[in-house]
């Protein structure tokens, strides 16, 4: 039998967003995902636990290609593997920030950025980092957009992403779901059928939309009871 | 008619003048706004202290910290490195961005504290490899995130 949880987390917009439900865990940390798009880069942008840039070393096989101190912190340049992909890492007081691109084929016009394009951009940003959660903003007629944020945590009746409402209604459906405590929900299959990982439940409150792995046969630990318990509780408030 | 005429061209050139002037005017405060802008940008990224010894030659310049990993890491390629710049006629510099002169002893030809620098040299990175003209204006900085990344860059 669960507990009733709420997690507050600070996301990399600067906007509160507080999760409450009851489940037996819930993961203390926010991951949060996003786009980044400037005047030369189109990036993935991810915020996470400080820690979080080991555990890509070691499970994504990162190798250093260059690192500087930037502002004081430590700010890593790393290939993959295959030279496929690049990740630049800055790891902050309280969270990293990660910044990832493909690396375009050796006989491509485009070349992977440099470490002087990578800071040449977070000069852009006024990078605030507390408790709560790291704040990217800005500054005013640098061109840079943030969108497409999606934070994320796990529970055990399975991992969830959440969306701001107005970024996902895409996500929703026309057909009423069933009524739960914070909104409705529907069940989703994405892209076909692919023996169960697409298979999803979507939870729609005012604020927020919020994706549900159906992990159930896929996850051991993961129970019909821990699900409906999860769906029937959340509430998601994206300010 | 003719007296008509007359006025009217008259009454034209008048305004075609006044336009030019107008015009001119305008010119003169853009002209204006674009030197107060000069002067506001200019003092912060002049360093007379680290200006090359001529106009064709440059001042490379290594700026550190003693907190920094990769300052260590580049250190000792850079003494090898500015043999061959200063063979070249450029001066080089070696910038301690904390206040700390641990590199004198250990072989750096020319240490400049960044504190006593006459402009705040605002660099949010180190190691930064930094390109200073004859008139001291800072012309290029790039962050140097390995021996080989300094390498490359000192023989551009």
């Amino acid at each position: 039998m669960g507990v009733e949880r709420t997690h507050v987390g600070l996301a990399p917009d600067g906007r509160w967003v507080s999760v409450t439900c009851v489940s037996e865990t819930m993961q203390e940390d926010w991951q949060w995902g996003f786009r980044l798009t400037s005047r030369t880069m189109a990036v993935g942008v991810t915020v996470a636990r400080a820690d979080f840039l080991d555990f890509l070393i070691e499970d994504g096989g990162l190798r250093q290609v260059q690192q500087v101190t930037y502002r004081g912190q430590s700010l890593t340049l790393y290939y993959d593997r295959a030279d496929e992909n690049w990740v630049a890492g800055l790891r902050s007081t309280h969270h990293s920030l990660t910044i990832a691109g493909t690396i375009p084929p050796k006989d491509s016009e485009t070349k992977a950025p440099t470490l002087k394009a990578i800071v040449a951009l977070l000069d852009q940003l006024v990078v605030k980092d507390v408790p709560q959660g790291l704040t990217l903003d800005p500054h005013p007629g640098s061109g840079i957009t943030m969108w497409a944020i999606t934070g994320q945590k796990v529970t055990d009746a399975g991992p969830i992403t959440l969306y701001r409402r107005a970024e996902a209604t895409g996500l929703l459906s026309t057909e009423p779901g069933l009524a739960v405590q914070g909104g409705e929900v529907w069940k989703k299959t994405l892209g076909g059928e692919d023996g169960g990982l697409g298979r999803k439940y979507v939870h729609a409150g005012e604020t927020a939309v919020c994706m549900i792995d159906d992990d159930l046969g896929v996850l051991p630990w993961v129970t019909k009871a821990g699900q409906e318990q999860l769906l029937t509780t959340l509430k998601v408030s994206w300010g | 008619m003719t007296g008509v005429l007359l006025s009217l061209l008259v009454t034209a050139w008048v305004a075609i003048a006044l336009l030019a002037f107008g015009y001119a005017g305008l010119l003169g405060q853009i002209r204006q706004i674009k030197d107060q802008h000069v002067r506001s940008v200019t003092p912060q990224n002049t360093f007379p202290e680290l200006a090359a010894p001529s106009a064709t030659s440059r001042t490379i310049a290594l700026a550190l910290t003693t907190s920094c990993g990769t300052c260590e890491t580049v250190f000792e390629p850079w003494l090898e490195l500015e043999k061959q710049l200063v063979a070249d006629g450029h001066r080089t510099a070696l910038i301690s961005m904390d206040g700390v002169d641990v590199w004198s002893e250990r072989g750096a030809k020319e240490v400049v504290q960044a504190g006593e620098l006459t402009s705040a040299l605002l660099i949010s990175f180190q190691p930064a490899l930094l390109v200073f003209d004859a008139a001291g204006d800072l012309i290029s900085a790039d962050p140097v995130g390995s021996a080989d990344a300094l390498s490359i860059l000192c023989r551009q």
